[in-house]
């Protein structure tokens, strides 16, 4: 067992001894097998099929602490907020609600609730519903559960749609390992759009392991965004559980521009017939970052339809993973899924890994899957330097083309600008 | 203007050009042509700058330059402008995006100001007009989903814009009919001047007719083998290129 291991299991002792007459709840005992788990499985090696690529051996040697109180707001993060854009602003720093910024006026519908003051009700355990542990679990996810606690509940009521994007800071300091949750309960025919920024402050390696479960009623619509600017030694484990529990529609979008070593999972299951889901991914690194989007896709009932596109440009010695499974259940007839994995390599130390997986039981359904990996178009590079632009706008004006499938597919216009502007300033 | 001495160029182990000689002077039209694989179109590859060809031996030199020393893009913005024979389309670039780029990449050569949003939209409503081409298809992904005509009326309208002196046509009338063919041709000779050299390389005389050449040249295995004037364009239409293979292959090694 790792030093940071023992830490984790030694802390838990410690979070018990804290939680005083709650011992015996419903949740305490999920979270003491969680830590079982995590004490039987550890952090994830390279020998673990799902990790094969991503190594987190190496950060997690650096020494942690963990945060359980909140504390006083770090200065200046509003700097890092989307410019120009009305939302309802939530910070979570170091894993702990911190606080809900400006427009908090009650939206009607919209309950935002810190998760700590709610976690032992039955509003917790209703939304709770299904839960991560059918895919994947893993160190990382078994270390979550076992400290839930912290974090933020979102919900939206029924016939209710929330105009305003909700926009999440989630922000992490050198030194920590944060835990946050993010539950958000979307009731039937509702509608919310929801926004993860990740932010990392100062240099010294940090780690935010989070579990983001987003449950939809029928008729319900989800638009959601991850976005990770990509800071000095951050480093990240994510999980998006989306449960489609009633006919829904799910859009996400994961944009992840740089980072250490960076984990996405995103993880959709269909519950209810005639349900649709898109998942868009871009990945934009260089120097020595790794990211990895691992998707699975879960067509448990019939006539269900998912779309993937996920795109990676990979310069310097950076590293960019894209795993994507799709089950195809016996009874899951009439199923539409596709995917699409795209990589470019902009430098000969660049590398991209690219794994389908498909597991069809059905047999009347529609599903493809491609992957490709090359450069940019050498013959569209010249065609544009032979006008008279230089080599290095020419390639910028080719990436951004290149990415700009998955740009539009972000629906708040002041984010997409923003990343515009990030994406240009690469190349300038 | 252009002066190509002794130019010899390959593609992989393959030698393509063997010893090419031409001197285009301002204000000239000059036609290249010649059978299928003589070299014209990796002429036109090599005054571009596209780099999978080699020189191994010769010059070219413009405007007492060292043609060959640039990157495509000085060339571009020295005054050499290639109308590609297969303009390739590129997902997500708008026409008007890329040329607002590159037309005052070659005023900053010039040392002239950038054109703002507004004098640039005053250009290209212009030059439009010279081929007869509609704003909304410069606005679209170049290319993408274009006939054959609006291709190469791109090419023409690039060509305008960006106001060459020594523009090169390669096979610019391939995949024509005879209306588009008319109305490219019109672009391009609305943009004749005693100041610009043309070069146009083509299979078939037909495109002569509509811009007509000062000279006409043969190349014939990487070589120009017969020079004349327009009345060889027809000769080579009316007999064919055998005679002129026949010519050569007959002369001593």
């Amino acid at each position: 067992m790792t030093a940071l291991e023992e830490k984790i299991i030694t802390q838990f002792q410690v979070f018990e001894k804290s939680i005083n007459g709650k011992s015996d709840s419903e949740l305490h005992q999920l979270r003491k097998l969680a830590i079982a788990e995590f004490e039987k499985q550890g952090f994830p090696t390279i020998k673990n099929e799902e990790w094969k690529y991503t190594s987190v051996a190496e950060y997690l040697k650096n020494d942690f602490h963990f945060k359980t109180k909140k504390q006083e707001l770090t200065q200046g993060i509003s700097q890092h907020f989307i410019p120009d854009l009305e939302a309802v602003n939530i910070i979570i720093e170091d894993g702990i609600y911190a606080q809900t910024l400006e427009n908090t006026q009650r939206i009607k519908g919209l309950t935002i609730e810190n998760l700590a003051s709610i976690i032992y009700s039955e509003k917790f355990s209703k939304a709770n519903l299904k839960g991560y542990k059918q895919y994947n679990t893993d160190g990382f996810i078994a270390a979550n559960e076992a400290f839930a606690e912290n974090g933020i509940f979102i919900e939206v009521a029924d016939n209710e749609h929330i105009e305003l994007p909700v926009v999440i800071y989630i922000i992490t300091n050198a030194a920590v390992f944060s835990q946050p949750k993010i539950l958000l309960s979307v009731g039937k025919n509702a509608s919310i759009q929801l926004v993860e920024v990740h932010i990392k402050v100062g240099s010294d390696p940090s780690v935010s392991n989070m579990i983001t479960e987003i449950s939809q009623g029928e008729d319900s619509i989800v638009k959601y965004a991850k976005v990770q600017y990509g800071f000095e030694n951050e480093n990240h484990i994510g999980t998006t559980q989306v449960n489609q529990l009633g006919k829904s529609v799910f859009n996400g979008v994961t944009l992840t521009l740089g980072g250490n070593v960076v984990r996405n999972n995103f993880n959709v299951c269909f519950h209810s017939p005639n349900s649709e889901t898109h998942l868009y991914g871009l990945v934009l690194i260089n120097d020595t970052s790794h990211v990895d989007n691992h998707t699975v896709v879960d067509h448990a009932v019939p006539n269900c339809e998912s779309n993937e596109l996920y795109k990676n440009i990979v310069d310097d010695a950076a590293s960019a993973v894209f795993n994507g499974k799709i089950f195809v259940r016996k009874d899951a007839q009439k199923t539409n899924a596709y995917q699409s994995s795209k990589n470019i390599l902009l430098s000969n130390q660049a590398n991209a890994f690219s794994k389908p997986q498909l597991e069809i039981w059905a047999d009347d359904v529609k599903c493809s899957h491609g992957s490709t990996t090359g450069q940019l178009d050498k013959e569209a590079l010249f065609y544009l330097r032979s006008r008279g632009i230089g080599e290095k706008q020419a390639k910028a004006m080719l990436t951004k083309a290149y990415v700009n499938d998955v740009l539009e597919k972000v629906e708040i216009p002041a984010l997409r600008l923003q990343l515009e502007k990030i994406i240009e300033s690469r190349f300038s | 203007m252009l002066k190509i001495n002794n130019l010899q160029a390959k593609i992989g182990e393959k030698q393509i050009l063997k010893g090419l000689n031409l001197e285009v002077k301002a204000g000239e039209v000059h036609a290249i042509m010649g059978p299928n694989g003589s070299g014209k179109s990796t002429l036109a590859s090599v005054l571009a700058g596209r780099e999978v060809y080699e020189v191994t031996s010769g010059s070219v030199e413009f405007e007492g330059k060292n043609l060959l020393e640039f990157s495509p893009e000085e060339r571009a913005r020295e005054g050499i402008f290639l109308a590609f024979q297969y303009p390739i389309e590129i997902p997500g670039v708008s026409t008007t995006n890329f040329m607002k780029a590159a037309v005052n990449e070659v005023r900053k050569h010039k040392g002239l100001d950038t054109l703002d949003a507004v004098s640039f939209l005053k250009l290209m409503k212009e030059k439009m007009t010279y081929v007869n081409i509609d704003q909304s298809l410069l606005s679209r992904s170049l290319n993408e989903g274009f006939s054959g005509g609006e291709k190469k009326r791109n090419e023409i309208f690039q060509m305008a814009m960006l106001d060459p002196k020594l523009a090169i046509l390669d096979e610019t009338d391939s995949g024509l009919d005879i209306d588009a063919l008319r109305i490219v041709a019109g672009g391009v000779n609305k943009l004749r001047s005693k100041d610009n050299g043309i070069l146009v390389i083509t299979h078939y005389q037909r495109l002569l007719d509509f811009i007509v050449p000062d000279f006409v040249h043969v190349l014939y295995n990487g070589r120009i083998v017969k020079s004349g004037t327009k009345e060889l364009a027809f000769e080579l239409e009316e007999r064919g290129y055998d005679f002129i293979k026949n010519e050569v292959d007959a002369l001593p090694a």
